[in-house]
């Protein structure tokens, strides 16, 4: 006779078992465990506080602040950022562990904003110094805007592949060369690739076919500002 | 009962013990002191321990380049002023000592108000005021490497810092709105096309 257990709904093997690939699995995984660095330098900080307070609320995405670079995925770049600065923000991201995402947010940290012209000590854009992501228009950008950003960020992370098939290389300088040359995870061609055999869509409502990537970085809301 | 001072009567005292100080008045009638470079040391400390007087707190030190600044009379010093409260008596008043910009030392009041340490290697960095007698002057905004005092009228600005160019594409420094005191333009004629990038 059955164990009239295993015949409840929702027990039945098919309805338990996910079957993947352990690279598609670690990617969902950072996917949703994005800790962002509690880390701002000017105005910005103040929506980037905003985003991370109870209305907005970021943790339900899995955002948690960390206070140290070393359990840090994803550095916000908020505010400004001067020539001072952006020594210190290199250590700070090369502190990070890999893989490391950046997010440039607001007008500062895309491109100097309101001081990248008549002033001697602002940086012009933070990808001088480190790879950016997803750049987020706005002076500065609402905390929708950031959520926006960061919804484009996770599909890049969902795209990253741990063990294999690295082609898809999320961390692409735009706009010019890094000042310090070559960086880790940095391997080649940004043009479109092949797409990666055996990387199939995780059975979470995601059917579709992975395509191509373009290897640009993401942009929102039309690009850098 | 108060025991603040009006300006008159502080002026009155620190012009006693040093004949060498003037009072003056600013074009918005706000009254200050002259102090010259020498003797501030020994105004400083009669200001901060006179018992009429008591200036305990420097509430701010600052500075300005006088060149190209509407003053009466024309200058080019480097001036520095000092604003100073006293908590004790509830009075306030404001040093002026000024500084020739080619060789701009002015005695340092760290040891006075402590809380000048900072102020006064602000003022070097931006205006290269040399304070003389300071503990521990450098820069404190600027990077360490920073070459030239921006805060200067005639400072040059820099092309690149650590390889990183200043300016994006299509953009340079002399296309700076004009200030006060600045020369009447060229006629057009004069000047033909202007290169991209002003050398150094
Ligand atoms: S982009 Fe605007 S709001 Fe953001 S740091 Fe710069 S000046 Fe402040």
């Amino acid at each position: 006779m059955v164990d009239p257990g295993i015949a409840r709904p929702g027990n039945d093997p098919d309805e338990q078992v996910l079957v993947t690939t352990v690279d598609e699995f670690l990617a969902w995984g950072k996917e949703n465990s994005l800790f962002y660095l509690l880390f701002a330098t000017a105005c910005c900080g103040i929506e980037l506080m905003q985003t991370g307070g109870p209305r907005y609320d970021v943790d339900r995405l899995g955002m948690i602040p960390r206070a140290t670079p070393r359990q840090a995925d994803l550095m916000i770049v908020a505010g400004t950022i001067t020539h001072k600065m952006a020594s210190r923000v290199r250590t700070l991201w090369e502190q990070m562990t890999e893989p490391r995402w950046v997010v440039s947010m607001g007008s500062c940290a895309n491109s100097g904003g309101p001081f990248s012209k008549w002033s001697y000590s602002v940086l012009n854009g933070v990808d001088k110094y480190i790879p950016v992501d997803v750049y987020i228009p706005g002076c500065p950008p609402r905390p929708e805007a950031l959520i926006d950003g960061v919804m484009a960020l996770r599909e890049r992370v969902r795209k990253y592949r741990t063990l294999g098939m690295r082609d898809r290389d999320p961390h692409v300088v735009q706009g010019g060369d890094c000042a310090f040359g070559s960086h880790p995870g940095r391997d080649g061609a940004c043009g479109p690739s092949s797409a990666a055999p055996g990387a199939l869509a995780m059975s979470r409502g995601d059917e579709s076919p992975r395509t191509p990537q373009s290897g640009k970085p993401a942009q929102v809301n039309g690009g850098p500002a | 009962m108060s025991t603040a001072l009006a300006f008159a009567a502080i002026a009155e005292q620190v012009k006693s013990a040093h004949p060498s100080v003037e009072a003056r008045e600013s074009d918005n009638r706000q009254p200050w002191l002259l102090v010259p470079a020498a003797d501030l040391p020994a105004v400083a400390r009669l200001l901060r321990d006179a018992p009429a007087l008591r200036f305990d707190s420097l509430a701010d030190l600052t500075g300005w380049d006088l060149a190209k600044f509407p003053a009466t009379p024309p200058s080019t010093d480097i001036a520095v002023a000092y604003y100073l409260h006293s908590l004790a008596h509830r009075h306030h008043l404001t040093l002026k000592v000024m500084a020739p910009r080619d060789a701009a030392q002015v005695p340092s009041v760290s040891g006075v108000w402590a809380v000048a340490n900072y102020f006064e290697r602000e003022v070097y960095d931006l205006l290269g005021v040399a304070f003389t007698g300071h503990p521990n002057l450098k820069r404190i905004m600027c990077p360490d490497d920073w070459i030239g005092h921006p805060l200067r009228k005639d400072y040059v600005y820099p092309q690149a810092y650590n390889g990183i160019a200043h300016l994006r594409d299509g953009q340079h420094f002399e296309d700076a709105p004009p200030r006060v005191g600045d020369p009447p333009p060229a006629p057009a004629a004069a000047a033909p096309a202007k290169p991209p990038v002003k050398s150094a």
